[in-house]
């Protein structure tokens, strides 16, 4: 099997090299064995629950949509997120409206009356927080509609990223969003104050699990 | 200190270094018609060897700034599992090497591709059994640990035997032998060399995972801590009998050489034990040095002694005028590259003002080019010895193009494992 000069080469000549492969030997079992006896105390085992701390991923899906209403109008706002979200591995943190109107009339500057309210598809779920779902206000100031499911957990004792995944208790994908937003003017002067513009800001903050990273304990 | 735009800096000198090598040293290999076949199989398979290691260049500097290259993060993630597979790939290619220079182990062309074969198979079956069954993130780390091991034992074992048979044999020839082998022991495997003060702290992990990507830790199985320490102490006891048969035999047998690059490898290891006592473990300063010692190790001072013994022991026909006045051309580019790349750590360490920087390396490169003119003339004068056995009928002439084709399709094989496997392994 080996060649001529790597052949055994008799006793004599292959002492050292005997020397040399029992001194490996009796150097990885020396180094083996204080190891093993040290194991516990080199921070290195199982012993607590929390091994890993768990990698995110955020991104923010946002659209802006402006409508014009007249006194007593009313329109509807739908957005929604497919199933190719859910498919690259996103889950729903939180959903949110943002209504801004300007008072626009010319002759007094008596605030009109916004209305908005919102719906989802999302199931709400175990980790389902807090949500405001309508508003109204006639001050010109913002009306902020939301639904916020709790932050995830950041540590796991699974060294599985799907498994990991199946714990999170956030809202699922695909999801549909309904804003609902009318419009009563309060000016007091007939016709003064129509074709009101109002801006519809919704976004859906979404996470992601990337990685698992042993926790590191030196 | 200098960070990240260091480290990228340091990964493109790097990538043009072993772009240099990988093409010089395979051109080398087949036009060095009158170099005896099985030192060109070597010679060529140390060029294949700087051929992967360019993709894994690749591949560090692509993650290192992937919105130049308009990389995805599903792109990075997917790389990095292909940098570490390649890297796995570069280990096998090691443990070839070690099987054919500096002449073969084996007493038959067939023995020597039947075990290469045999263990890329088993290697395979390894892969997709513990990627595809294992969910664990150690899984990845357990093919790495099982290749490197047995690299790193057979390899040492193998260098070792050339050189404890025949270091002090009278003839000249296999004198040589037993000097080649540890040199490429050391270029091969000089990265786990410099652990050697783990000798004198056994049982202690931190030395031993210097330079990994796993961090001790909660969870860090028995086995991977154990299987880490094995592989690291085989080169280690390698590089402790050739400092005491070096420093202990006669004087007209010792070879400099050897002396001074196993010297060096103990002094680097004594400074690399300094700095991890001294240093913050968590400081800038301590994972720039863990970074730089491993990268450096394969990066830089690879190149300088597989360069040094191919000039060496004549693995190429240096007295063919075509074949010499190309690498004179190859010499100099290399010497350029590799003293901006040693600048370039130095400056990571120790910010020089970029004039004072360039000022050091003409100085150097001065001084290189004189010295590189006396190294061939010194050459051509002992350019037609042979200096290592060789057999012309172990390997056939087409093993050339088929070794080269082979790496290839390692190569292709490794990156769709890789992309497979993503950032998993």
């Amino acid at each position: 099997m080996f060649s001529e000069h790597y052949q055994f080469q008799g006793k004599d000549k292959e002492k050292g090299n005997a020397i040399f492969m029992l001194s490996v030997i009796i150097l990885i079992a020396i180094n083996s064995s204080i190891t093993l006896a040290n194991y516990d105390d080199l921070g290195v085992t199982a012993a607590q629950d929390t091994d890993y701390s768990i990698i995110f991923e955020t991104q923010t899906v946002s659209t802006s949509t402006t409508i014009t209403l007249n006194d007593g109008g009313s329109d509807t706002i739908i957005e929604s997120l497919d199933t190719n979200w859910s498919d690259s591995g996103w889950m729903l943190q939180s959903i949110s409206v943002l209504v801004t109107y300007d008072e626009t009339s010319g002759l007094d500057n008596d605030c009109d009356t916004v209305t908005a309210s919102m719906s989802s598809s999302a199931s709400k779920g175990e980790g389902f927080e807090s949500e405001v779902l309508d508003g109204a206000v006639s001050d010109c100031s913002d009306i902020q509609l939301n639904m916020v499911w709790k932050q995830p957990m950041t540590n796991t004792s699974s060294s599985s990223i799907e498994e990991v995944i199946s714990q999170m208790k956030l809202g699922s994908i695909p999801v549909t969003v309904d804003a609902d937003i009318s419009l009563n003017v309060d000016s007091t002067i007939p016709t003064n104050d129509d074709n009101e513009q109002i801006e519809i800001a919704i976004s859906f903050e979404l996470v992601k699990v990337s990685a698992l990273e042993p926790i590191a304990q030196m | 200190m200098a960070g990240a735009g260091s480290i990228l800096e340091l990964h493109v000198l790097s990538f043009g270094l072993a772009a240099l090598m990988a093409s010089s040293f395979i051109w080398l290999a087949f036009k060095s018609s009158k170099t005896p076949l099985t030192l060109r199989m070597a010679l060529l398979h140390l060029g294949l060897l700087f051929l992967v290691n360019l993709f894994i260049f690749t591949t560090y500097i692509i993650t290192e700034i992937p919105d130049f290259f308009g990389a995805s993060e599903a792109t990075v993630a997917a790389l990095k599992g292909c940098s570490n597979l390649l890297n796995v790939l570069t280990i096998l290619q090691i443990g070839f090497i070690f099987t054919i220079f500096p002449s073969p182990i084996f007493s038959n062309r067939k023995t020597t591709f039947g075990i290469g074969i045999f263990l890329v198979i088993i290697l395979v079956i390894v892969f997709l059994i513990v990627t595809w069954l294992s969910l664990s993130i150690y899984s990845g780390y357990f093919v790495w640990l099982l290749v490197a091991l047995t690299i790193n034992g057979f390899g040492s074992f193998f260098m070792v035997r050339w050189y404890l048979l025949y270091r002090s044999s009278d003839d000249q020839i296999l004198r040589n032998q037993a000097i080649a082998a540890p040199l490429l022991m050391l270029g091969l495997l000089g990265g786990n060399t410099i652990k050697w003060p783990s000798l004198l702290l056994l049982g202690g992990p931190e030395l031993f995972f210097q330079g990994t990507y796993l961090a001790l830790g909660d969870g860090l199985p028995l086995f991977v801590i154990l299987m880490n320490s094995t592989a690291i102490i085989m080169p280690v006891c390698a590089l402790v009998v050739v400092l005491v048969k070096e420093s202990t035999i006669q004087s007209e047998l010792r070879d400099r050489s050897l002396l001074f690059t196993s010297v060096a490898f103990m002094l680097f290891g004594f400074l690399n034990l300094l700095i991890l006592s001294l240093a913050d473990s968590d400081g800038d300063f301590r994972s720039l040095w863990d970074y730089f010692a491993v990268i450096g190790m394969f990066g830089l001072v690879r190149p300088l002694i597989l360069i040094y013994v191919a000039l060496r022991f004549n693995l190429f026909d240096i007295n063919n005028p075509q074949i010499r006045g190309k690498v004179r051309i190859i010499a100099l580019l290399l010497v350029t590259v590799w003293t901006s790349s040693f600048f370039e750590i130095i400056q990571a360490f120790i910010p020089l003002p970029q004039l004072l920087s360039a000022a050091l390396i003409g100085v150097v490169l001065a001084f290189a080019i004189g010295w590189e003119e006396k190294i061939f003339e010194g050459l051509a004068s002992g350019g037609e010895k042979q200096m290592l056995l060789s057999e012309d009928d172990y390997f056939e002439k087409d093993d050339l193009f088929r070794s080269v084709m082979i790496v290839f399709g390692a190569v292709i094989l490794y990156l769709c494992l890789g992309f497979i496997s993503g950032s998993e392994i």
